[in-house]
């Protein structure tokens, strides 16, 4: 009698509303996830039957593989690069918009829109806006008398990860611009009215009232950015594949070529749980300055 | 004050250059995209679209993403309630492990379960088919996160009356429940419609046989193929534009609105 009772308590029946999605994310993510990390122990190329167990050799291998530490280099590269640009964007044009009185939701709406392109569409507009003959940069700079810069863009070892990266921003500012505004709408007004009786200028405002405030809004934005250019891939597989000399390779391309173009499949996870860690403590780490800045 | 609007104003007409530019090409011939770049078309060419939508097959593929995306949704929205009203509404025995293995699930990167996954599907016998794209591609711990939050905020009086006439706990959540929660699981609509149809690595991997692929793969091959016939690549960008501006213009408002609340994960 009391063990019904106590059985009734814990509402186990509750269970079979979770059993769908529970066998969903088990099977298709789960599982996936501990079998990439068994394999990351194994070198296999995908079809032979039998997988030779390594040990540590495919991490050993990436601590001294070149094209993995040319592959990171160009994230980093990327984080900076669109932390100015696609950030630089994102704030300026919320700044903007939250002081602007008419048209608030058409700017919105309009500066938003390149965020809802799939990075394929973009990848595709870019790609012609590049394009060595009949591109936009080029046929502009040649109509404007400065036809001897006009180059390959995306051909470039020294261009193409720049170029790729300011296609990308341009796609991802408006996701972050509309974050900002958010966090600006929560500004306390009344420090506004203080700052403008203090006789502080536009720029000032700015610095001392308007950054201060939206600190959370900021941590948030900059570590979706970083984990976003971590895993970046559509767009740099839409325009260079990483080429060329992977000069514009990242971790993810490099994954994907690893497993499925090299059919190296234990290295290939080995290098994803390497970019999965990394992700992992970032998120980690962020959520840490949160709580302090929080709490 | 007028300032910052004209600002805004060159700022949007800057950002509105590369798709007029697209657009104005997407009807020129090859010859007059190289003599004429920026200038109106001297004819306005719409074959140029039909032979992209046709032979280029864009067609097909936006049909395919049509076929993947719909019961991707659909999947979804019943998974993700379901799950999202057990954590939102009900103490039972482990609630707390479960939902934080599900919250655990939000920072795994793809690219850390995308090569035993292809596995997987292969074993099943799920390559190069569109159930390969779409079962994967169902549930996910967002959509859960998001009902959850939903379910949370409905006051608990509601279901205790219910209950005191002597409903179910599934019929609870069916006829009551599920009709409150129409805002929630449009915006969760909404998004997973978005996330299917933009997504490309996944249907990648999975899809090799042109017939099958979704637009945002078929825009990959379709770019190879045509590389230098740059009209129809022109015109091939419109026309994968187009379902996207018509889904904007019915949703911006829920869209912006759902990043703003942090709700949506890019």
């Amino acid at each position: 009698m009391d063990l019904k009772r106590k059985l009734r308590r814990l509402n186990l029946w509750a269970y079979l509303f979770i059993i769908p999605a529970l066998t969903f994310y088990s099977v298709f993510t789960l599982r996936p996830l501990t079998q990439s990390i068994i394999l990351s122990f194994y070198d296999w190329d995908g079809f032979n039957p039998v997988k030779r167990f390594v040990s540590f050799a495919n991490y050993i291998e990436a601590l001294s593989d070149l094209v993995l530490g040319l592959a990171l280099l160009n994230n980093i590269k990327w984080v900076l690069i669109s932390i100015i640009l696609s950030q630089g964007t994102a704030l300026l044009l919320a700044v903007l918009i939250s002081r602007c009185i008419i048209g608030q939701s058409f700017f919105r709406s309009v500066l938003f829109f390149p965020n809802m392109l799939s990075p394929m569409i973009a990848a595709l507009i870019w790609g012609r806006i590049y394009d060595p003959l009949i591109g936009f940069v080029n046929t502009f700079l040649k109509s404007i008398g400065y036809g001897h810069l006009a180059r390959g863009w995306l051909g470039s070892p020294e261009w193409a990860l720049i170029a790729v990266c300011i296609a990308n921003s341009w796609r991802a500012y408006g996701y972050y611009m509309v974050l900002y505004l958010a966090g600006l709408q929560s500004v306390d007004p009344t420090l506004y009215d203080a700052a403008k009786v203090d006789g502080a200028n536009g720029w000032q405002e700015f610095w001392y009232v308007t950054l201060p405030s939206i600190r959370s809004t900021t941590t948030l934005v900059l570590s979706l950015a970083l984990i976003n250019s971590l895993m970046t891939f559509d767009m740099v597989w839409g325009m260079t594949q990483g080429g060329p000399f992977h000069r514009s390779e990242v971790l993810s391309t490099l994954i994907y070529k690893t497993a499925f173009a090299s059919n190296r499949v234990g290295y290939g996870c080995a290098l994803s749980l390497m970019q999965a860690i990394l992700i992992f403590t970032i998120t980690i780490l962020f959520i840490r300055i949160r709580e302090r800045s929080e709490g | 004050m007028r300032l910052i609007f004209i600002i805004l104003l060159i700022y949007t007409l800057i950002a509105l250059i590369p798709f007029s530019w697209v657009v104005l090409n997407s009807f020129k011939n090859n010859t007059e995209i190289f003599s004429n770049p920026f200038g109106f078309p001297k004819q306005f060419l719409f074959n140029n679209y039909t032979e992209a939508w046709v032979t280029g097959k864009l067609m097909q593929y936006m049909i395919n993403s049509f076929i993947i995306a719909i019961p991707t949704t659909l999947g979804t929205l019943m998974v993700s309630s379901l799950a999202g009203y057990a954590f939102g509404r009900i103490n039972f025995w482990g609630d707390t492990l479960v939902f934080s293995i599900f919250l655990f699930g939000l920072m795994i990167p793809f690219e850390a379960i995308m090569i035993p996954l292809y596995f997987i599907l292969k074993g099943l016998g799920l390559l190069e088919s569109y159930a390969g794209v779409i079962i994967p591609g169902i549930g996910g711990p967002f959509g859960i996160f998001l009902m959850r939050n939903f379910f949370r905020q409905i006051p608990l009086e509601l279901s205790d009356s219910a209950r005191i006439d002597g409903c179910g706990e599934f019929k609870i959540f069916l006829y009551i429940m599920l009709p409150l929660a129409k805002p929630a699981l449009s915006a969760l609509a909404i998004f997973s419609f978005m996330g299917s149809w933009n997504s490309f690595l996944f249907p990648y991997i999975v899809i090799t046989n042109d017939a099958k692929r979704p637009l945002q793969v078929g825009l990959l091959n379709f770019q190879q193929r045509f590389y230098t016939d740059y009209r129809l690549l022109f015109a091939a960008i419109v026309l994968s534009m187009i379902p996207v501006i018509f889904f904007y213009v019915l949703f911006h408002r829920q869209f912006i609105q759902g990043i703003a609340s942090g709700a949506l994960k890019e």
